[in-house]
């Protein structure tokens, strides 16, 4: 579970990661505690959508005016942040609505963001995601493809940059996620409670250290904390360098048609992932390794089971499938 | 737009999907196309398609609709600004005002609210947007193309929605492992750098923007002669398309084609192409059952492959060459005088080389289709019904009834706007009165939930039954697994009726709880009744607005009665009547009966007392 948010935060063009696990086994404690290895980005201060300045092209239309009017943009650098959606959300609060006071007060019509807005370029959690009403993850779907968020309703009509890293945790027992949705998530990993008891007892004891002072604990693992923040904002220079060889492309997409996927989505994930891997291992290139990492976390939610079959990736053929090419 | 541009691909580095950017560039030839719809799995590229032509479109946008758009936002209402500062009542266009002269994008279409969609259609196709709203009427003209897309695997969108469209094209996901690592390929490229990606591109997509410019030029004098006007009629008919859309859509798109090669003549292959572009979607279902219904063509058997057309069709031709004629006269400004009807010589070899190569395409799209449905199991759409509760999406508003919790502010505003000249302000910029107030119609999906109630008694686990009825109940089940609608397991046996598992959405528990369900016994069918019954309405109280379905799956035969009595299945009848209940739906699978023909009766005896639909397990069919 760790891997994958570690390879969505590297690259971010991963697509997300979907965690499935019973209850109490430590999702939303991981996406929470991610903010502290996030790393810092730097956005134009006061926009509201913390635009990129390195990349005019994809700059709200707020910052583009004023880039426009020969304004140069201040910046300023924070960590990426975790933004999350209440599943009571409304649709307007998410996609952004009418100003009301501003309508009452001034007559004027003016857009005030949502959830989306906070979420360029920051991470978006949704909790037990299956149980978002349809209508939400059509509209979470929608700007998570497009990156932009565009928004028709109540007299407001409005485009801002929506591109976020999606993380959605669930518990199977309380029913499924739509089939399309599930293809949107890059990756996808089961969590399952530990069966060791020494392990289980392991984190009985980190809990209770950790109720009993909360700050001292945070303190005892600063430094691991601090090497995982360094080694991933390393991974993310290094990334544009990692060498993805014609053959691993190739390999990649072989695993692809093995499992019968029909968009390119999977291909393309399992090549980004694994190229985020090998970035996050300080390697100069992908190799097998990397797609038996990564494959088991691109694969197994959009692997065509028979609706009552247990999850259909097999670990053999995926092994085979990997080393034939 | 310069920021949509660079995300998006250059057209031309979209690789595959010819026959969607053949479609596409049709419709950028030949305005009066008016819809591409393009159908496809998820991921395949369809959206990213669509965002790549906006680039190589001379001198036209393409705009996006999201699908949480209301019709105000859409179509139009009242200009806010204006009616609040000056009191006057004008109308505001909405997007689609927007579009005029562009091209609209429908992602996901199928989940676009249907009558907006469908007024939409509408709209586009006549060329002109009716507004009657809030004291407003207004009327303005609209020369647009929508491009839709769609996954067909979670909902289809209604045959007459789709009949709209023009083209449509499914786009069939690669299958060879070279050409899909070129597209990983090409992603990486394009996002190492994504001007220097587009750089690459220009020249090429240049060259489809000039050829389109030059087809716009040639397309006037494009001549389509009669022959194959009445060909194209001819097969469509053979095809069992219905209405004159898909005639006309054929024809339009042949001289598009024709004009794409630069050519003033319409060839045999354009006629051909033509056809497999605009009739996809078109031979539904409904219309081959129509045509099998007898009146038409009764020679035609889709289900089989190569048939050839029988000679009795060319008999039938000059009925409908004359049906045919005045459409020909007023759709087709370039058809040539009117030749002889009955169809020459080399007219019907000609016809024949068309039709094979149509309709071999046709089919192969349709069974590629069929076989990728059949491999994500079935789907139904389902109604939205209006919602009762605060939950759901925003789809309108209305004058409430007394008080509202859910007010729908930009109508309140809008309605309260053209007043405000006259209105006393105390400070406020907007005043709003009590009779300006309107609130929120929300629509929300509907779910439903079943029971499933299973006889696991002695007499079903006789010969083996139990394999078939789990298989049967998981073929009900597929498709409640797509929709997320509820499910629940009652089982009963000995002299328990229980409820084995709560509503859940998660279908692994019941084949799970059914699997492990331990069976034999007597039949407590009365209990298990009761049991569903009290269990739903239980269910129903909490959750008003819904429907359940319980389904029994016995053979019918009551051996041990609820209460003490002699007669079970006198026993069930007698309590049938007092159960009743409107937003239960009752429906029995008879089990039984298949290695006993004696009992069969017992079970549509129970459906008659419970006014339940009867199915016989074996036709439900097997997974």
């Amino acid at each position: 579970m760790k891997v994958s948010l570690i390879l969505n935060i590297v690259d971010p063009g991963v697509g997300g990661v979907l965690i499935r696990g019973e209850k109490g086994t430590a999702k939303s404690t991981a996406v929470r505690s991610l903010a502290n290895v996030l790393p810092d980005v730097e956005y134009v201060r006061g926009c509201r959508f913390r635009c990129d300045p390195s990349h005019p092209e994809l700059l709200c239309s707020e910052c583009m005016s004023e880039l426009e009017a020969g304004k140069r943009h201040e910046t300023e650098k924070g960590p990426i942040r975790v933004v999350e959606l209440p599943l009571s959300a409304t649709e307007d609060r998410i996609a952004g609505t009418l100003d009301l006071e501003h309508v009452l007060q001034t007559g004027k019509k003016r857009f005030e963001p949502g959830v989306l807005a906070q979420a360029n370029r920051n991470i978006l959690y949704v909790d037990e995601v299956n149980l978002l009403e349809d209508h939400i993850v059509d509209l979470l779907l929608d700007s998570a493809a497009m990156g932009v968020n565009y928004v028709e309703r109540e007299g407001v009509s409005f485009s801002h940059p929506s591109k976020f890293i999606l993380i959605g945790s669930m518990n199977p027992e309380e029913g499924e996620l739509r089939p399309q949705l599930l293809d949107r998530f890059g990756l996808c990993v089961d969590v399952v409670g530990d069966k060791y008891v020494t392990s289980r007892a392991e984190v009985v004891m980190r809990r209770l250290e950790y109720d009993s002072d909360p700050d001292a604990f945070i303190e005892k693992f600063r430094p691991e904390t601090e090497a995982l923040r360094e080694k991933i904002s390393l991974a993310r220079k290094r990334l544009k360098d990692v060498e993805v060889s014609q053959k691993m492309v190739e390999v990649a997409s072989n695993i692809a048609i093995y499992f019968k996927m029909e968009g390119h989505r999977a291909d393309i994930t399992l090549v980004r992932a694994a190229r985020a891997n090998a970035a996050f291992e300080g390697k100069d290139s992908i190799d097998r390794d990397d797609f038996r990492t990564v494959a088991p976390m691109v694969l197994t939610h959009r692997v065509k089971k028979k609706p009552f079959e247990k999850s259909g990736l097999d670990r053999g053929e995926l092994e085979e499938c990997i080393k034939m090419y | 737009m310069h920021q949509d541009v660079l995300r998006s691909l250059p057209f031309s580095a979209v690789r595959g999907m010819s026959l969607a950017k053949r479609a596409l560039i049709c419709a950028a030839v030949d305005h009066s196309i008016k819809g591409v719809l393009i159908k496809g799995p998820s991921g395949t590229g369809k959206s990213v398609l669509v965002r790549a032509f906006a680039e190589v479109l001379p001198e036209r946008d393409v705009i996006n609709i999201p699908q949480n758009i209301t019709d105000d936002q859409l179509f139009g209402g009242l200009d806010l600004e204006k009616a609040v500062s000056e009191g006057k009542a004008m109308v505001s266009g909405g997007l689609l005002s927007r579009t005029d002269g562009n091209f609209v994008y429908l992602d996901n279409a199928n989940l676009m609210d249907g009558r907006t969609l469908d007024s939409l259609m509408e709209c586009i196709e006549s060329g002109k947007v009716i507004l009657e709203r809030e004291g407003v009427s207004a009327e303005y003209l609209l020369e647009t193309t929508a491009i839709a897309s769609m996954d067909p695997s979670e909902r289809d969108i209604p045959d007459s929605i789709a009949d709209r469209f023009e083209i449509c094209v499914n786009i069939i996901p690669e299958k060879d492992f070279r050409e899909r690592a070129e597209i990983v390929r090409a992603d990486m490229e394009h996002r190492r750098d994504i001007s220097a990606y587009h750089e690459d591109y220009r020249e090429s997509d240049a060259e489809t923007a000039s050829i389109i410019k030059s087809a716009r030029l040639i397309l006037p004098s494009v001549v389509l002669d009669r022959d194959d006007v009445v060909t194209i009629v001819k097969i469509c008919r053979e095809l069992n398309v219905g209405g004159h859309r898909a005639d006309i859509s054929a024809a339009k798109v042949s001289k598009v084609l024709a004009a794409l090669d630069g050519r003033a003549f319409v060839t045999d292959t354009d006629v051909s192409d033509a056809l497999v572009l605009c009739l996809p979607h078109r031979r539904t279902l409904r219309t081959r059952e129509k045509a099998e219904g007898g009146k038409v063509f009764e020679l035609i058997d889709d289900s089989a492959e190569d048939i050839q057309p029988d000679t009795e069709i060319v008999e039938d031709v000059p009925v409908l060459v004359e049906e045919f004629d005045e459409e020909a006269e007023q759709d087709q400004e370039g058809a040539a005088d009117p030749g002889p009807l009955e169809p020459s010589a080399s007219t019907g070899s000609r016809y024949d080389a068309i039709f094979e190569r149509a309709k071999e395409a046709l089919d192969e799209i349709e069974e590629l289709e069929a076989f990728r449905l059949h491999e994500i199991a079935g789907i139904r759409s389902k109604r939205a019904p209006l919602s009762m509760r605060n939950s759901g999406r925003y789809r309108g508003f209305r004058v409430p009834k007394g008080k509202t919790s859910d007010p729908a502010f930009d109508a309140t505003v809008r309605a309260a706007a053209p007043y405000q000249i006259s209105r006393e302000s105390n400070g406020l910029s907007i005043k709003i009165e009590s009779q300006d107030i309107r609130e929120k119609i929300r629509v929300r999906r509907k779910s439903c939930s079943f029971i499933f109630a299973v006889d696991v008694s002695g007499s079903l686990v006789k010969g083996g039954m139990m394999g078939i009825v789990q298989n049967a109940i998981r073929s009900m089940l597929m498709e409640s697994y797509v929709k997320r609608d509820r499910v629940s397991l009652v089982t009963f046996r000995e002299r328990v009726a229980e409820v084995a598992v709560p509503f859940t959405r998660s279908v692994e528990m019941i084949c799970d709880t059914l699997e492990q369900a331990p069976v034999g016994g007597s039949t407590p069918l009365a209990s298990a009744i009761i049991v569903s019954r009290d269990y739903a309405v239980n269910y129903l109280r909490k959750h008003p607005g819904e429907n359940c379905y319980i389904i029994l799956i016995t053979d019918g035969c009551a051996t041990t009665p609820a209460f003490p009595c002699a007669d079970a299945m006198g026993e069930i009848r007698r309590i049938a009547p007092v159960i009743k209940d409107p937003k239960i739906e009752w429906t029995v699978i008879n089990s039984g009966g298949v290695y006993d023909v004696k009992r069969k009766d017992d079970a549509r005896k129970l459906a008659e007392y419970l006014d339940a639909r009867y199915i016989d397990i074996k036709d439900l069919g097997e997974y």
